[in-house]
């Protein structure tokens, strides 16, 4: 006789946003597996009609308070390219992969300490892991700290920074301001950092009989993916920004607000640490290239459940980064280019913590945006998240509901969503019958 | 004499959402307040977590923020988590970040929750984006902020 159930979870915690998990199974099959994403959607695009270009950085980082940095970027990427303007060399471009370095620390060292390593370690949450792994608990605020200091030192402010514009910034630091400011946190948090590889690296990884069907990550050479590039994947994808629209479409899906994004010629992937680690872990530093190494990874690293390695070698990349760039730093003579507006479409891609942020906006001679196009990284990936899970419960359909329901939200974990950026939460329901 | 024991005050919310606004303003309020050089005042929007740094060495804090529970507008709860956690239903309704409640167990964890720790809630009437702070709110202030600053010289005295 076969037995059917139906595992729920209300409301699943360490996610940005709110949404619902829902699994049938019947007998020992899976028969349906729902991402359902019910926050409602925040129309975005529709709002930023008739602004001025210079206002998209500062409306589109209300998107997410996670990820601001993110939003602005590939806001001024897009409208500097509209413009006819490239900024890819110089202290601007610098100090824009500085801060966006700083929102990698902020987010990284959040989702690997508060929201995902409690899963490995077999805590409901942070503060009952931090009980017993004080330590650890420390390195993680302290990751999130520096990150935090870095993008209020540049941004004015630590979410929703004020200071980015199209062009640049309104203001400057100063070699000095920057070093005094960060150079001391930097260096501790790249020595968390390393600790924070080594630690994961010692986590239980479950196995999985899946792997997503394509990884698509910013790539440029030399360079590990942030704030610029073409867009590239492991199966022969490699466009411009500019043609993201000609090979990606996003459908509506009945059971959730947020839109599904699929390569037109093929179908699901995924974006985020793997997707960069796997295109450019070449490009990786040598602290950041060793201590994946001393960690087990390969060149290329396909199991979602290792994600949380991938990022804390990412962290280690940022602090390197980010030390560097200090290092090496010399004020523009003016802090941000002036940029005249002209009828025309322009395309930003970068790299957001959890994947990549696509812009598009359409804006007419006076610079007032006349369409706009957000694609965030959870919109690309939830079609992949929801065949992630399909194969997770497959794999472990003999396990309790408690557990089958543990191990479903930490495979959602992986990937980081922010289903407020995709909509512009997330329940749980297991159904078995 | 005593040495003055570090006090301080931190009133927690969001102004841009009506009475979520109330706790930053019972705090500014305190701050325009005679006050000792040991009590300091913050205002703190956005991540919970950020609490730790500002009471980190504290040896009392009063924390003020808006709550939500049913009670009538400009109601003032009076909870003490110095020695437990705050009851369960005095949570956030937020994911990504810790709330007040989970941000105070947290340092607890790490054994760096001042030995002092009171929070006042303030119960809001409306919290829609851009609205000002409901008249009921303003006047449950006047009240608040005269006994934040005698439990703030209190404690910073004792």
């Amino acid at each position: 006789m076969s037995t059917s159930r139906v595992i729920l979870t209300e409301a699943l915690a360490r996610v940005e946003g709110e949404g619902g998990m829902h699994v049938e199974i019947e007998g020992h099959e899976v028969r349906d597996v729902k991402v359902r994403i019910y926050e409602p959607p925040r129309f975005f695009e529709a709002l930023l009609r008739g602004r001025a270009f210079t206002e998209a950085p500062d409306i589109t980082s209300r998107i997410c308070g996670i990820c601001p940095i993110a939003y602005q970027m590939s806001a001024v990427r897009a409208m500097e390219d509209a413009c006819g303007v490239t900024i890819d060399s110089g202290p601007i471009r610098d100090l824009r992969r500085l801060i966006y370095c700083g929102e990698w620390i902020e987010s990284l060292g959040l989702h690997v300490y508060l929201l995902h390593a409690p899963d490995f370690l077999g805590y409901p949450g942070f503060v009952e892991m931090a009980r017993e792994h004080p330590d650890a608990a420390r390195h993680g605020l302290e990751l999130k700290k520096t990150g935090n200091t870095i993008v209020t030192a540049l941004g004015g402010r630590e979410i929703h920074p004020v200071n980015i514009r199209v062009g640049g910034f309104s203001r400057v630091p100063t070699r000095a301001e920057l070093r005094r400011k960060l150079y001391e946190p930097l260096a501790r948090a790249r020595e968390h950092a390393v600790a924070t590889v080594r630690w994961t690296s010692e986590f239980t990884i479950p196995d999985l009989d899946w792997e997503p069907a394509e990884f698509v990550a910013l790539a440029e050479p030399d360079r590990y993916p942030i704030d610029v590039g073409r867009i590239v994947s492991d199966q022969g994808l490699d466009i411009a920004p500019a043609e993201f629209n000609a090979h990606v479409v996003e459908e509506q899906v009945p059971h959730s607000n947020a839109l599904h994004a699929r390569i037109r010629e093929r179908g699901s992937y995924l974006t985020g640490p793997l997707a960069r680690y796997n295109t450019s872990s070449d490009c990786l530093w040598p602290l950041a290239r060793s201590t994946a190494r001393e960690a087990g990874l390969g060149r290329l690293c396909s199991n979602p459940f290792q994600s949380v390695i991938v990022r804390a070698v990412e962290l280690v990349q940022a602090c390197d980064e980010a030390l560097s760039i200090i290092d090496g730093y010399e004020p523009p003579d003016r802090p941000a280019v002036e940029i005249q507006p002209r009828r025309a479409v322009g395309h930003g891609a970068t790299e957001a913590p959890r994947g990549m942020l696509y812009h598009r906006y359409g804006i007419d001679d006076d610079g007032i945006i006349l369409d706009a196009r957000i694609v965030p990284p959870t919109s690309q990936n939830l079609r992949s998240i929801e065949e992630d899970l399909r194969a997770v419960v497959a794999r472990n359909i003999t396990l309790p509901d408690e557990a089958l329901r543990n191990r479903c939200e930490q495979a959602i974990r992986n990937h980081d969503p922010c289903i407020s950026c995709a909509t512009h939460f997330l329940e749980l329901t297991v159904d078995r019958r | 004499m005593n040495i003055p024991r570090n006090v301080v005050v931190i009133g927690i919310g969001n102004q841009l959402r009506g009475d979520d606004g109330a706790g930053l303003e019972a705090a500014r309020r305190v701050r325009d307040c005679e006050l000792s050089t040991s009590i300091t005042v913050h205002l703190h929007e956005g991540d919970a977590v950020g609490l730790l740094s500002l009471w980190d060495k504290a040896d009392a804090a009063l924390l003020i923020d808006a709550v939500r529970s049913g009670a009538p507008p400009g109601t003032i709860h009076r909870l003490d988590a110095s020695h437990a956690p705050l009851p369960s239903p005095v949570r956030q309704a937020s994911s990504h970040t810790l709330g007040i409640a989970e941000a105070i167990e947290l340092a607890r964890a790490l054994g760096t929750l001042p030995p002092t720790i009171r929070v006042y809630g303030i119960e809001g009437g409306r919290f829609e984006a851009g609205a000002e702070l409901t008249i009921r709110i303003a006047s449950a202030l006047d009240t608040l902020v005269r006994e934040l600053r005698v439990e703030a010289l209190r404690l910073s005295a004792a």
